[in-house]
């Protein structure tokens, strides 16, 4: 790779990567696995990366990279999980917390992991990501009107989470 | 719904420490895997490209068919003749009216390796000359490449080694395990390799080459065995 090229990888991995690991985190809900999909997901890219910055369909590969990369991670068999495995997607709301619950930062993760993954990654690249419909089939490699299907589906389940609807309660009281 | 779904996740991914990881570590990797999908790949090329003419070269000299008979080479070393294809056809006549993509001659005979003229995907032809006919003739693609013995007396053999290399400027060493090693003429992301040895065939011993294509910048870039 010619070292301008390198250079703008470089600067699209600096400035990038964290906004890459966020969509990864919704994902699989845990921040570790998180980055070891993002930093895979990186080196993927590094290979085409002269082929795509032509094609000037960075941003949109790279999000597609990100996303089966840790979709991949959450379809590994359990032996080769590592220590720590179990806790995965297991993040509940700590009732001690108070703080914490009235943040309902774990909230929305809880509700996430209870939905199918293709639905999850749905709700994340068109809610999260902000990207249209066409833009998300094609990061999930289907068609449109499965994402807008699937999409419908998963919103209905969250409506219907009973810790979202604490949420809208709290969400009431506060005005 | 969805504004208040978004709130919701950008505040659960919000985290004190941002994500940035050592961007030379990932070239380093991104590197590292360049390189070694690249030799995969160009050893997979040549295991396909060969695998056909395993089966031409051991048909061809199974049933023992007669050199093609054009003028062309016609040297008294050039006197046997042989052409297979890499689809595993044996070729006659026509092989030799083909486009000479490269050529090492000497003065115990010649390799080259031909194309079809004129053709998108053409057809190679894998060709040799030699003074006389071998008996038993080891031959056909193993690892990629493909070794053809010719006799030149009691004392002395040929050996070709033909394989792929892709690339500009490429450099090709073939080791022949006589403890001498060589290097190949490479054109046309192709090779060729002619070597005397100071050893008889057919011998009680078995042939092999070790090939070691290196890119313009003196990197490994391809390792086959035959």
């Amino acid at each position: 790779m010619r070292k301008e090229v390198e250079a703008d990888y470089v600067d699209f991995v600096t400035h990038q990567a964290n906004s890459l690991c966020r969509t990864a985190y919704l994902l699989c809900g845990d921040w570790k696995r998180a980055e070891d999909a993002t930093q895979e997901a990186l080196i993927r890219l590094y290979r085409v990366w002269g082929r795509i910055q032509r094609k000037g369909s960075v941003g949109s590969y790279a999000r597609k990279v990100v996303v089966s990369t840790t979709l991949d991670g959450l379809r590994r068999k359990s032996s080769r999980e590592v220590v720590g495995g179990d806790s995965f997607f297991a993040a509940e709301v700590d009732p001690g917390d108070p703080l914490g619950m009235l943040e309902n930062r774990l909230v929305i993760t809880q509700a996430l992991a209870e939905l199918p993954t293709r639905q999850r990654a749905c709700v994340v690249l068109r809610y999260f990501d902000e990207l249209s419909v066409d833009e998300t089939a094609a990061v999930l490699g289907c068609r449109p009107g499965t994402v807008k299907s699937q999409t419908m589906r998963a919103l209905d389940k969250l409506r219907n989470h009973p810790a979202l609807a604490e949420l809208h309660a709290l969400a009431g009281l506060g005005g | 719904m969805t504004r208040e779904l978004k709130n919701l996740m950008d505040r659960a991914t919000d985290r004190p420490d941002l994500f940035i990881p050592d961007p030379a570590k990932l070239v380093s990797a991104g590197r590292r895997r360049v390189r070694n999908r690249r030799l995969a790949g160009s050893l997979a090329t040549l295991v396909m490209l060969f695998a056909g003419v395993t089966v031409a070269i051991d048909l061809q000299d199974t049933q023992g068919a007669e050199p093609a008979g054009t003028p062309t080479p016609s040297r008294p070393q050039d006197a046997y003749k042989l052409c297979t294809t890499s689809n595993g056809t044996a070729l006659a006549d026509e092989a030799w009216s083909w486009d000479e993509v490269l050529a090492s001659t000497d003065e115990y005979g010649s390799a080259s390796i031909r194309k079809t003229p004129g053709k998108e995907y053409p057809m190679y032809a894998f060709c040799i000359t030699q003074r006389v006919r071998a008996t038993s003739v080891p031959t056909g693609g193993r690892g990629g490449i493909l070794l053809r013995k010719s006799p030149i007396d009691r004392t002395r053999s040929v050996t070709t080694v033909f394989g792929r290399a892709y690339g500009e400027q490429m450099r090709v060493l073939v080791d022949t395990g006589d403890r001498k090693s060589g290097e190949g003429v490479a054109r046309s992301d192709f090779f060729v390799y002619r070597h005397v040895e100071l050893r008889p065939w057919p011998g009680g011993w078995k042939p092999t080459a070790t090939v070691r294509i290196y890119d313009a910048n003196g990197h490994l870039d391809a390792f086959g065995k035959w």
